[in-house]
């Protein structure tokens, strides 16, 4: 090793020495940099390369943090210790006095006041928005009495641990097992026309179990809820109302009691009305659902056959008793799932099924716990960045202020208090930050409500109650905290006596001073890399899927519910005669090109994994989803056909019908031989052939960003198991949804005056809902990753700018003799990118190292994609580099005559 | 076997690392790289302190009093750049009493006929 190369040596090592607190530096510094040396000449015990290396890292890490920490705990004692006697009364006096001068000190230098404020004011306010939504959605207790104990019962099915409903067979054996249930009951979601009165009134109800309103814990505030006969057949027809339909549709009726309305057309008597303040279970269940009535589910077991063990349709809520806990239920529930494969051999292999109980808000909260938690990273990271600001700005003024502490350490001020004093100071702009950040967390709030994406269940809740007062009160004090903690420190080790020499105009602390706020600022960038890379790949993820053929025309489709639930539309001839009246209606319509109806349409939920299988010896069931659709579906879809023909008149002929399959659905039962004329089975257990006449283009009918699923395709007249109530109009057409709507309702009154049509949706805003969660995502990280990245510019400006300002006689001394200004920008904005450049690196490491966070969320983009990670480096460095400019031209400016005579 | 003398009570726990420190001092004053050599060959390297714990253990005993700096031994094999440390008597007396516990300890197992091998003392 020749001289240069220790000279190297040398200047790594006193660098690496900048890891120990100052003093502790400044007393042993020189010392253990000629140890090191010793050591690199001659290692103990014969280590060399990477091992001598790692073994002296770790030893300067540790002790580096044990010299730090000594600091650190001697400073909570020497503040405690400067506020006096434990008396209490004037320590209180003594804080109040702190505080007094920290607001004095702050109304001194508003601009100092306005900026810190206005930074953490900013970060707690998002930070709060953010925590209320997540509040609502995932912390709030159900608001049923002890919800705690309410549970979600489902069944799962072995191996792969899926779950599913609850068939009416299963239901009745599940409701037998004793002990660990105070009581289950069934619940299925219902929708209804409310007849009789001036005009139709879709609503939506729920079908329960007698037991129900038991198991929930909420009674009715006027008559009674159902009784445990109510759930038999022939039962008479009983209904209870909500508190709000009582009010608007029966004008608050007081004897409401014992009066009839028509739902579904069936005439069913009132026997109870819920309390006002009853929060009913379907909208948490399904986001977005009110519910108006309540009917009995009807549960029959002379009626309990294969088929009906095979209709899963029921939703399950218990009440675990006392002590009980949902593990220990399940458990319980191993010998009612054998009884049931006694009772009904064959519904699946032996120990191939368990029941599932999970708690009741889990359920709720579902699976948007990960998105949750990346925005309040996201936001967590904004917050510590406006910390960062904060800490800057206060460790800059801290220098200017050494020299009032020197004065006041002088007169005999302790350290102690005079680090009190910081704290205090930066305390208090946290609440004051924390003021202005509830402020704007109530007015963000009701934005980001309309932002969420529609499967965040509560998002009426969301609101500012005590816990989130409670957290952004924590929040404030805490980043007050840590905004304050290192300035603190410095204040507190500051050389008094070299500031009072001075003037405090280079009170010692400068050097390192810069160090730390480079240091601070290097980490701000990282963090707000690591934002916008989330924020881009998002951003891409929202294009890709913008840019996804979707297998159908998504432009000018306007949607519409049919609600055709009156006693003549029971059969398929009524069904079948309506739309043979209101398709040619609608298509004379000015403005429509093409009119159809069918039970599902794309990107709505609907119902899935239909068995179907060909007549063919060995075939295998395979999953598809099916659909009932009028024979201009795939016209007006724009749905390609690829071979074979469309449904016409001559398949409603025929007896046995006929299917078309997607592409996927005819290579899953065909694979590449000829689909066409081939049979298929796909009504359950009946034994009806179908014979294929078509094959058409795959749809993504479950979201864009989902594989296009296997589909099956039945002549509406056609359904197996009876007349469906609910089919959605779909026409296509230059014009706007309420134009449509007013001629739609024109038509059908002319048909049939008692079919209520739905809301009109339109099929462009299907996609967006479709992607409503990455669009929330995108959105709400865009604009974290434009704050923080204006924080972090804020920050380099801010460095940079006191860095010229405290340097200016050097500056100007430097062009005196012979630096060429526009050497001095470049040399200033060097060190920006240098910063910058140091910031994105470690941002990088950590996107990658948080890219398994999102990668569940991302669609045609990798969550380590190097374009994208690129493209946020660039803006990054751009972004520093344009802060640095102002601060490096003023310092290109120094006039040298001006600056040498400053004092 | 009793001491009616109190024994001085060390102001912070003294480690293994500690004791070794103030034990490579108890004969003459000495600087950082030869406490460091010392340690490694009396414990044949089972205990090595690096840089930064040496002089972290070496300001803290000094601020607590225990050692103090003093001018390196005159001589070829003093070195006058290097910071040289000594015991003072609290450090002394310190180290004194850890060494009682140790041989105290190791008394009650000679008398327990714990140790292996009598002649080691």
């Amino acid at each position: 090793m020749g001289g240069s190369s220790s000279g190297r040596h040398g200047r790594l090592l006193r660098f690496l020495l900048y890891a120990y607190p100052r003093d502790f530096r400044r007393k042993h510094g020189d010392e253990i940099e000629r140890l090191y040396r010793d050591v690199l000449a001659s290692p103990p015990g014969g280590r060399s390369g990477l091992g001598l290396a790692w073994w002296l890292l770790r030893d300067l890490a540790g002790s580096a943090i044990r010299a730090r920490g000594r600091l650190w705990r001697r400073l909570p004692r020497e503040v405690a210790a400067s506020l006096g006697t434990p008396e209490r009364g004037r320590k209180r006096a003594m804080i109040a006095t702190q505080i007094r001068r920290a607001f004095r000190s702050l109304r001194r230098d508003p601009g100092f006041a306005a900026v810190t404020v206005l930074t953490l004011g900013l970060g707690i306010g998002a930070t709060t928005a953010i925590f209320s939504v997540v509040e609502a959605v995932m912390l709030r207790p159900l608001p049923y009495d002890e919800g705690d104990d309410l549970v979600w019962v489902m069944n799962r099915y072995l191996p792969d641990g899926r779950t599913g409903s609850v068939s009416r067979p299963e239901f009745w054996e599940y409701r037998q097992t004793g002990e660990t249930f105070d009581g289950l009951a069934a619940l299925t979601v219902h929708a209804g026309n409310l007849t009789g009165l001036e005009t139709p009134v879709r609503l939506q109800g729920m079908r329960v179990s007698p037991n129900y309103f038991d198991v929930m814990r909420t009674p009715v505030a006027r008559g009674r809820s159902f009784t445990s006969d109510e759930e038999a057949p022939g039962a008479p027809d009983v209904v209870v109302i909500s508190h709000r339909l009582w009010r608007s549709a029966l004008g608050g009726d007081p004897d409401v009691l014992g009066r009839t309305i028509t739902v579904d057309g069936r005439a069913r008597t009132i026997v109870g009305v819920t309390s006002p303040d009853h929060t009913p279970l379907a909208p948490y269940l399904f986001p977005g659902r009110t519910v108006d009535y309540w009917l009995p589910v009807a549960i029959d077991p002379s009626e309990f056959d294969a088929q009906s063990l095979e209709l899963h349709n029921l939703y399950v809520v218990g009440r675990l008793a006392d002590g009980a806990t949902p593990d220990r239920a399940e458990r319980a529930m191993d010998e009612t799932v054998a009884r049931l494969e006694r009772l009904y051999p064959g519904i699946s292999e032996a120990g191939n099924r368990e029941v599932s109980v999970t708690p009741l808000d889990e359920r709720v909260a579902g699976d948007v716990g990960s998105t949750l938690a990346i925005v309040l990273a996201a936001v967590g990271m904004l917050l510590l960045i406006a910390c960062v600001n904060v800490a800057n700005v206060l460790l800059a003024r801290g220098e200017s202020k050494l020299g009032d502490a020197s004065v006041h350490a002088a007169l005999g001020a302790g350290r102690g208090r005079i680090a009190l004093h910081g704290i205090v100071e930066s305390l208090v702009i946290g609440l004051l930050g924390g003021i202005l950040g509830i402020a704007l967390a109530i007015a963000a709030q009701r934005t980001l409500v309309g932002l969420a994406p529609p499967e965040l269940p509560r998002l009426d809740e969301v609101g500012l109650n005590l816990r989130v007062l409670v957290f952004a009160a924590g929040v404030s004090m805490v980043a007050g905290l840590l905004a304050g903690f290192l300035p603190s420190v410095r204040l507190f080790r500051g050389d008094f006596l070299e500031a009072l020499k001075t003037g405090g105009r280079s009170g010692g602390v400068g050097g390192a001073r810069t160090l730390l706020s480079r240091g601070l600022v290097v980490g701000q960038v990282a963090a707000a890399v690591i934002v916008a890379s989330a924020a881009a790949l998002l951003g891409r993820t929202l294009v890709e899927l913008r840019a996804v053929d979707p297998g159908f025309e998504t432009d000018g489709l306007l949607m519409a519910d049919i609600n055709a639930t009156d006693a003549r539309y029971r059969s398929l001839e009524g069904v079948r005669a309506l739309y043979d009246l209101l398709l040619p209606a609608v298509m004379a319509i000015p403005g429509v090109e093409s009119a159809t109806a069918s039970w599902q349409t794309p990107l709505q939920s609907g119902m899935s994994d239909w068995p179907i299988r060909t007549n063919e010896a060995e075939a295998e069931w395979v999953g598809a989803d099916p659909n009932y659709v009028a024979d201009s579906y795939f016209e007006t879809f724009g749905i390609e056909l690829l071979r074979g023909r469309t449904f016409d008149a001559t398949d409603r002929a025929r007896a046995e019908g006929a299917v078309i399959l997607s592409e996927t659905a005819a290579r899953g039962l065909f694979g590449d031989e000829p689909a066409i004329g081939r049979l298929v089975n796909l009504d359950f257990a009946e034994e009806v052939w179908r014979p294929v006449v078509g094959v058409v283009a795959d749809v993504r009918a479950r979201g864009l960003g989902a594989e296009p699923r296997p589909q099956t395709y039945v002549p509406i007249s056609e359904v197996p198991f009876g007349p469906i109530p609910d089919l959605t109009l779909t026409v296509d057409t230059d014009l706007p949804p309420d134009a449509f709507r007013a001629a739609l309702s024109d038509a059908m009154r002319d048909i049939d005056p008692n079919v209520p049509i739905g809301a009109v949706r339109e099929m462009e805003g299907q996609v967006a809902h479709s992607m409503g969660r990455e669009r929330f995502l995108a959105i709400l990280l865009a604009t974290f990753a434009g704050a923080a990245l204006l924080l972090g510019a804020i920050g380099v400006y801010g460095l940079l700018a006191y860095d010229v300002s405290r340097r200016r006689r050097e500056i100007g001394l430097r062009i005196a003799l012979g630096a060429r200004p526009d050497g001095m920008l470049r040399r200033f904005v060097g060190r920006a990118v240098m910063m910058g450049a140091a910031g994105i690196g470690l941002g990088l490491l950590g996107s990658v190292a948080t890219a398994r966070l999102l990668e569940g969320l991302l669609y045609g983009v990798s969550a380590i994609d190097a374009a994208t990670l690129a493209f946020v480096a660039a803006v990054v460095l751009a972004t520093a580099a344009a802060a640095s400019f102002m601060p490096a031209r003023k310092a290109a400016r120094v006039d040298p005559l001006v600056a040498l005579r400053e004092d | 076997m009793t001491d009616p003398r109190p024994r001085p009570k060390p102001p912070f726990k003294i480690t293994p690392v500690v004791f070794h420190v103030l034990l490579a001092m108890s004969e003459d004053s000495a600087h950082g790289y030869r406490i460091m050599q010392e340690i490694e060959e009396r414990t044949r390297g089972s205990i090595r302190v690096g840089p930064g714990s040496l002089y972290f253990t070496l300001n803290r005993l000094q601020e607590a009093g225990m050692i103090r700096e003093t001018p390196g031994p005159e001589g070829d094999d003093g070195d006058a750049r290097r910071k040289y440390y000594r015991l003072t008597e609290f450090g002394r007396a310190i180290l004194g009493s850890e060494l009682e516990v140790l041989t105290e300890i190791v008394e009650l197992a000679r008398e327990k006929r714990l140790l292996r091998d009598e002649g080691v003392a």
